[in-house]
């Protein structure tokens, strides 16, 4: 097995210090840090299918983050380091409903988007309907994602979806709904297109919307 | 002492069928437990700070909904009179309808770090040189952290102890008043279970992390708080005359951390607890937030016929009566969005199968997925708590007799939903 396989492997296996210890290594030998992060991608896609098929938990996606952030570190202290220049998947906008102050989940979602390479907007929580709108349209998201854990929060999220209907955007931008709270029947009463409580969901539903392969 | 029966067909009393369900015996019906706190301002239209700041508005909205609603069998208490009292269970910051929210907002619970790393020495510490008192000053500096205007010292618990006092001896006055009314009171107090009090104190995020890097240190500070717990259960429930506690267990579930770190991290000091209450008489309602699918085996080792598992809608609490069904008995589970957005007929539809297939051949409490949200259509609530009578009748000829009970209700919605009622 090569730097590069092993590196996806260990970044998979939630192997920290193998993944730092590589991630120096692959450094040291002039790999180009793009390609490095590249391939810890690949492990966090990894991380993301076995929490798919319940082998990892929240507490997994939870430690992917902090090695990837890890990780970053080590380039960004590295010489060769510059910023990737290439074009995100698409562009998201996250946030809790009015009402909802529960961020968990969607901080969670905002990470695995992040990592999958989306850009994302993440407005925070308790968001009005009206900063929805703003957001979407000020960054030309075509998804827009939120995250309920209240019942209290189902009135906003179909107050949210009627904005974007009524100021004639519902053609152009895609609305998920995730978090405990939510279920079919209330992605029907709400109006949305696509919802789940599994935070890995989000970027299936991520990449349907832009054009690309779930 | 007179026995006061809810329904005409009843033979037990409340009591009795609820103690008959958690020791795994056949009642003569199905007991409902509808967990009402939130639910009931809105149905008595005053706001959820009048609701907890006002006893007498509590008082009668809780009676509104057992009237209009009820009778049902099993009083699901959650009253915190004084704010800084609602951490002495549940270790977070929280946001109070009222003070940091409007009136009529629900209490939320933020993921703030109120414990710090270095507070797992200082539990295990705490435990060694407190012992059976362990529990209060562990509580007492979460709370000193938890709200602003209290610091960490005697000045907590001054202005705890007292404010716990009077929450307590209100309790125990709703206490007597259900029992009076022919209902029974599902527990006497109820605790976080150590390992998920820690989750909530440290926030998700940094437990996670935690759980990684000093699992052996979370272990040793669950277990040192062991003797804390059992005391002050075994006191609270003596002053409120409930042989009974909830176990709150929100952060144990697959959702949120693998079997092993539950086997290992979680599981043994809620074993050590359970075990020695049910030793001196006190029965465990595990309140199981989350999926529990791939715990049910584990919940197999804590003492048969004396806890009640109760589930909230991410496990399958069909499952969990194959797995468990011969140890503990199973509460639950209405999901909460059919409360607010399905119709009493999926309602009914979705009790009789829960009372069908889980409350076969007993051990069974009807009640919703956690809480009743505050916004469920009261219609619904009310399909749910009737379900009980409609269909939970114990005998030989149940199952044929609740199947036409089932298409009586039918028509009679029907009707209903013709009528324009």
């Amino acid at each position: 097995m090569d730097d590069e396989a092993r590196l996806v492997k260990a970044m998979g296996d939630l192997e920290e210090e193998e993944v730092l210890a590589l991630v120096g290594e692959m450094l040291s030998a002039g790999i180009e840090p793009l390609r490095i992060i590249e391939m810890c991608r690949q492990g966090f896609d990894v991380v993301g299918r076995r929490y798919e098929q319940r082998e990892y938990f929240l507490s997994g996606l939870i430690i992917s983050d902090e090695i990837f952030k890890s990780v970053m570190e080590l380039l960004e202290a590295s010489e060769c380091f510059r910023p990737s220049e290439s074009e995100p998947l698409g562009k998201v906008v996250l946030g809790a409903p009015l009402g909802d102050v529960h961020d968990i989940g969607k901080n969670i979602v905002a990470t695995l988007l992040h990592y999958s390479g989306f850009e994302v907007v993440d407005l925070g929580v308790s968001v009005k309907p009206s900063q929805f709108l703003a957001a979407a349209r000020s960054s030309g998201a075509g998804v827009v994602g939120i995250s309920a854990l209240i019942t209290m929060a189902y009135e906003p999220l179909r107050e949210t979806v009627a904005a974007f209907e009524r100021e004639g955007l519902r053609g152009k931008v895609k609305i998920m709904l995730g978090g405990g709270a939510v279920s079919q029947r209330v992605c029907e009463f709400a109006g949305a297109d696509a919802w789940s409580r599994d935070a890995s969901d989000a970027v299936r539903f991520a990449r349907k919307f832009t054009g690309g392969e779930e | 002492m007179k026995r006061t029966m809810l329904y005409p067909r009843d033979t037990m009393t409340a009591e009795e069928r609820l103690r008959a369900v958690i020791s795994l015996q056949v009642p003569d019906r199905v007991p409902a437990c509808p967990f009402i706190y939130y639910f009931a301002a809105r149905f008595a239209g005053i706001t959820v700070y009048e609701l907890w700041s006002e006893p007498a508005k509590y008082r009668a909205a809780i009676d509104r909904c057992f009237e209009k609603l009820g009778p049902w069998d099993v009083y699901y208490p959650v009253n915190p009179r004084c704010p800084e009292v609602y951490t002495f269970i549940m270790p977070m910051v929280a946001r109070w309808p009222g003070r940091d929210l409007p009136e009529d907002s629900i209490c939320q619970l933020l993921e703030e770090e109120v414990m710090k790393a270095e507070d797992y020495a200082w539990t295990i510490d705490l435990g060694e040189r407190w012992g059976s008192l362990s529990y209060i000053p562990f509580f007492m500096k979460m709370i000193s952290r938890a709200w602003e205007h209290l610091e960490d010292g005697w000045r907590t618990w001054a202005y705890i102890l007292p404010r716990l006092a009077i929450n307590l001896a209100g309790w125990r006055l709703e206490f007597e008043s259900f029992k009076r009314r022919g209902s029974t009171v599902l527990y006497g107090f109820l605790p976080e279970a150590a390992f998920d009090s820690f989750s909530l104190a440290r926030g998700l995020m940094s437990f996670v992390r935690d759980c990684r890097d000093r699992p052996a240190e979370i272990a040793r500070a669950a277990e040192a708080l062991t003797d804390g717990y059992y005391f002050i259960l075994r006191l609270v429930t003596a002053l409120m005359g409930v042989p009974r506690v909830e176990i709150f267990l929100h952060r144990s579930s697959n959702d949120f951390i693998s079997p092993k770190t539950f086997d290992e991290l979680s599981f043994p000091s809620l074993k050590a607890l359970v075990e020695r209450l049910v030793a001196s008489g006190i029965q465990c309602v595990l309140h199981c937030d989350g999926n529990w699918d791939r715990n049910l085996e584990r919940l197999r080792e804590l003492p048969a016929g004396n806890c009640v598992a109760q589930f909230d809608g991410p496990t399958d609490i069909f499952l969990a009566k194959q797995v468990l069904g011969d140890r503990m008995c199973i509460m639950g589970d209405v999901p909460p969005d059919m409360l607010v957005l399905g119709s009493p007929s999926e309602v009914d539809e979705y009790c009789h199968r829960l009372i069908e297939e889980v409350g076969k051949g007993g051990g069974f409490i009807m009640g919703a997925g956690c809480e009743i949200p505050p916004n469920a259509n009261p219609e619904n609530v009310k399909a749910m708590i009737e379900s009980v009578a409609r269909y939970g009748y114990y005998g030989t000829d149940r199952v044929t007799a609740s199947r036409a009970v089932a298409a009586g209700f039918a028509d009679q919605l029907t009707e209903r939903s013709g009528t324009g009622e």
